[in-house]
């Protein structure tokens, strides 16, 4: 009763259409219009350096599609060989080098080409050169990397940005490559290391070098010169950089490894003992002490066992001088 | 006409009712907010799963003297409004909370799928690095003044940096850590003792003369509350431990730690199996304790074997400082609480002496984080609030009322929670048979066998090692292909680091340049050290190996002769 009392009356003004119906359809069609107004926004002009920092925000979220379109923006924006084109194209690549899914390295690479191209002698440059050469090693799972390739970007980038940043870098990862392609190969592995000294040489205030010493290290272990190997690891965690926006630096499992290398691979036990104390000292509340207490007692027991042995030859020895 | 009037009146009557319910709920929401927030007044929302009793309370209390201190200080008057949620649909809620834009302004960080956790950082919690350097101004007039806010905390703040994101994102403001808890009243009545033994063999002797005993209705006592979760507390604090010795043989890279694939290579190798006496000792310690569990527990949930503790049929619960406030409550006016560490084999053991060569370690952790959401309007007022909270005194009352373990170095504790006192030295943990895949489902399937009894310990062996092995090698690829996986992905994020340092200038020296080269650096060690592995695998394949790690083999044992030797000379040349 109520329905049909509904649809009659609604007929009726269907049909009758007064100025009560014109009246309800244009408050309804200004709040369809009002609520449609609501929706634009106002187009603001952006600046190309705001969007290539929208962009790196965008990359840093995930958020690839918006990275690239702002990148793509900030470029058009930009005259051609200025340094923000420049920027703009090095976030547009980096972008479509690293996001998920379907990333492209071609693409990227040509990009930083392009960059590298443009003005060969610029900041962007560098890290452009340094990128390819990272492009070609962090292969997608599957895809074997392109060591080869890799190392020759490297050398490029470290060859003409000696004392540049990325060049720098660029020279840790050529050597990295190196080493992991000489295998046993001595002869590689001591150009290696002629390499690395002839760097440090020049390069004395390099963040690098810690790193390099580190990979020294890695070769004078496999050419067996296990107390050269430990002197270089020193002088890693010596050179090693400290950061002080992060937790303080656990430096226990340095103090640990090195220990470990003095004990097991050069059977020096005073500088084995001279570390493991050191995490006594520094860090008296780490997991590890359990472990270190046994080292120093293992470390005693074959210092007695060797003295003891000694001990038992010497008279023999001299008996056998008379 | 009234029969018009009639019809228009049930026309129009539900829009009516629409209409004024309408109406009601806009009074009562505009009378209700103006009651809870005065135009003058900030509002702090605040939310947590806390449910247990104590922390609402606790939160209460804080938030009223924070409010007081603000009015002393002359600084704008804030309001908190707490809001708990049960943990069931806690992260359902935040994550609608979040990506609707309408969270509070303080959350508790928790119940997020893991994979998610770092996005949701990323995106909608404020990153509070820049506070940890400072003192904490809520510190003043204590020791702790002037002491920069992340060497406040009981753990350094460890627990809430983020490396992936190189920012500490929260403010974890109690410590946890777990015990046995114990009925006294009945331990007395059933063995005699006024508090429960922690030496493991005094230990198995009270659960024996406890399993012997029926309460009133016939019931035989159980002496250690059981479940899939108590168990696990067990496994972590007691069973695990005790394979500490497996580093001797397993750990190759000597990091002082047993990965999941330096123990499969050593099986591989054939160096150690199975058999290798600190894992049976673990599986016979398995097999001791948990006779004294009722049947079933595998698949009884922690509820299930707190209410058989609560209803006095149980002796032992293994539960942690969050369980305590809510245990000793639940059980006033019936028996008292006790609460004592686990019963842990020592070195004179006539069965496991030669394994357990030291006491079991605990990791400290702190827990209960808050962070700041992005979207709060009144973002300084809450990390204010969470100084507050973190001031050592502030975070002595908080826990005090909680029930907890302060989170803050030097806060005073409740006696009762004194003997969760974390150990900090001693042996952990080096059996990690964990390769995920297949390998993973077939170790879960047969350790719920082994727990329930109906498979020994060699019939595991028999079943497992071979597919271990096998099956194994496939998984452990499988791991290494998640390694390369984890490698674009940190290269991906160094990416980023490189774009912000570039931001920063600095030519490539300053703390954003640091963090960059931090990570990718570390790039180099993980191609390294699956470099080592890739040799290991080799060298397995070739030959058995027959010198552990830390063993001295005689080409070492004459090096070390040799430059014992020459120190000896140059001591007696006075060098």
């Amino acid at each position: 009763m109520v329905g049909q009392g509904a649809l009659r009356r609604l007929d009726g003004w269907n049909m009758k259409a007064p100025r009560k119906g014109n009246w309800s359809r244009g408050i309804a069609w200004s709040l369809l219009l009002l609520l449609a107004s609501a929706a634009c926004t106002r187009q603001t002009r952006e600046s190309p350096g705001k969007l290539i920092d929208e962009g790196w925000d965008n990359f840093s979220l995930g958020e690839y599609a918006f990275a690239i379109a702002k990148f793509q923006k900030a470029r058009d924006l930009t005259a051609a060989g200025t340094e923000t084109r420049a920027q703009a194209l090095f976030g547009l690549a980096s972008t479509l080098a690293h996001r998920t899914p379907a990333p492209e390295m071609d693409q990227a690479e040509k990009i930083f080409n392009e960059i590298a191209r443009e003005d060969p002698d610029r900041d962007l440059a560098a890290w452009s050169l340094l990128s390819i050469g990272r492009l070609k090693q962090i292969a997608p799972v599957g895809t074997e990397p392109d060591y080869r390739g890799a190392l020759e970007c490297c050398r490029q980038a470290a060859d003409k940005f000696p004392f540049h940043p990325a060049g720098e870098e660029a020279f840790l990862h050529q050597i990295h490559i190196s080493l992991m392609l000489a295998g046993r190969d001595r002869n590689k592995l001591r150009g290696l290391v002629r390499d690395l000294e002839s760097f440090m040489a020049n390069h004395p205030r390099s963040p690098f070098r810690s790193s390099l010493y580190a990979l020294g290290a890695r070769c004078l272990g496999q050419l067996e010169d296990h107390p050269g190997a430990l002197a270089w690891l020193v002088k890693s965690f010596a050179t090693a950089e400290r950061s002080t926006a992060g937790p303080v630096a656990d430096q226990s499992g340095v103090y640990w490894k090195l220990a470990a290398m003095a004990e097991f691979k050069c059977g020096d036990l005073d500088t084995a003992r001279k570390y493991y104390h050191l995490i006594l000292k520094e860090y008296p509340s780490d997991q590890k002490k359990f472990g270190v207490l046994r080292a120093l007692e293992r470390l005693d027991q074959e210092e007695t066992r060797i003295r003891t042995e000694l001990a038992a030859v010497r008279p023999a020895a001299k008996e056998a001088r008379r | 006409m009234m029969r018009k009037a009639f019809e228009s009146f049930w026309t129009y009557l539900p829009l009516a009712v629409i209409g004024i319910a309408y109406l009601a709920s806009a009074a009562v929401v505009f009378i209700h907010g103006d009651r809870e927030a005065p135009a003058d007044v900030t509002v702090l929302r605040i939310a947590h799963w806390q449910l247990e009793s104590g922390v609402r309370d606790g939160l209460n209390e804080l938030a009223q003297d924070y409010a007081r201190h603000r009015t002393a200080k002359g600084m704008p008057p804030v309001r908190i409004v707490q809001e708990a949620i049960p943990e069931g649909t806690y992260g359902t809620w935040v994550s609608t909370q979040l990506i609707g834009g309408t969270a509070p302004d303080i959350l508790e960080i928790g119940k997020l799928p893991s994979n998610l956790l770092l996005a949701y950082l990323k995106r909608y919690f404020l990153p509070l690095t820049p506070y940890v350097a400072r003192p904490n101004p809520y510190n003043m007039g204590t020791d702790l003044e002037g002491v920069p806010l992340k060497a406040t905390f009981k753990d350094g703040m460890a627990s809430a940096y983020r490396s992936e994101m190189q920012e500490y994102m929260w403010f974890a403001l109690a410590q946890g850590s777990v015990r046995l808890f114990y009925n006294k009243r009945l331990l007395k009545r059933l063995t005699g003792l006024d508090q429960a033994p922690t030496d493991y063999r005094a230990f198995l002797s009270a659960c024996e003369r406890i399993a012997r005993q029926k309460n009133a209705r016939g019931l035989p006592y159980v002496p250690i509350a059981g479940s899939g979760v108590t168990f696990g507390i067990w496994d972590e604090q007691v069973f695990t431990p005790i394979t500490y010795r497996a580093i001797e043989k397993a750990d190759l890279n000597r990091d002082g730690y047993v990965g999941n694939d330096e123990l499969f290579v050593v099986i591989k190798a054939g160096m150690i199996d199975f058999h290798f006496r600190p894992f049976a000792a673990k599986f016979k310690l398995i097999g001791e304790i948990t006779k004294y569990f009722q049947p079933g527990f595998v698949g009884l949930s922690r509820d299930d074997s707190l209410f058989l503790f609560i209803q006095q049929r149980a002796m032992f619960f293994a539960g942690g400082t969050w369980d305590a406030r809510g245990l000793v409550e639940q059980a006033r006016g019936k028996f008292e609480v006790g609460v004592c560490d686990f019963p842990f084999p020592g070195k004179d053991d006539p069965d496991y002496g030669d394994v357990a060569v030291g006491p079991r370690y605990e990791n400290p952790i702190n827990c209960f984080p808050f962070g700041v959401t992005k979207m709060s309007r009144n973002s300084e007022a809450a990390v204010d609030f969470l100084l507050f909270l973190a001031g050592k005194q502030q975070n002595e009352k908080l826990n005090r009322i909680i029930g907890w373990r302060p989170g803050i170095k030097g806060a005073a504790v409740d006696p009762f929670l004194k003997a969760f006192e974390p150990r900090l030295f001693g042996v952990y943990g080096a059996m990690d048979v964990n390769l995920g895949g297949e390998t993973y489902i077939k170790w879960s399937q047969l350790y719920s066998l082994f727990q329930v009894g109906q498979i020994t310990y060699d019939e595991l062996v028999a079943q497992f090692e071979p597919f271990y092995k096998e099956r194994g090698l496939l998984d452990f690829q499988e791991v290494r292909r998640d390694w390369r996986r984890a490698l674009i992905e940190r290269e991906r994020f160094i990416a980023g680091l490189r774009a912000a340092a570039m931001r920063a200038g600095s030519d490539g020296f300053g703390q954003a340049w640091v963090r960059y080269r931090q990570h990718a650096t570390a790039q180099i060690d993980a191609e390294n050290e699956r470099m080592d592995q890739d040799e290991l695998l080799a060298q397995a394949s070739a030959a058995p190996l027959r010198t552990g790690p830390y063993e001295y083999s005689p080409a070492l044992r004459a090096l070390m002769k040799t430059n014992l030797r020459r120190s000896m000379r140059k001591q007696r040349r006075g060098e």
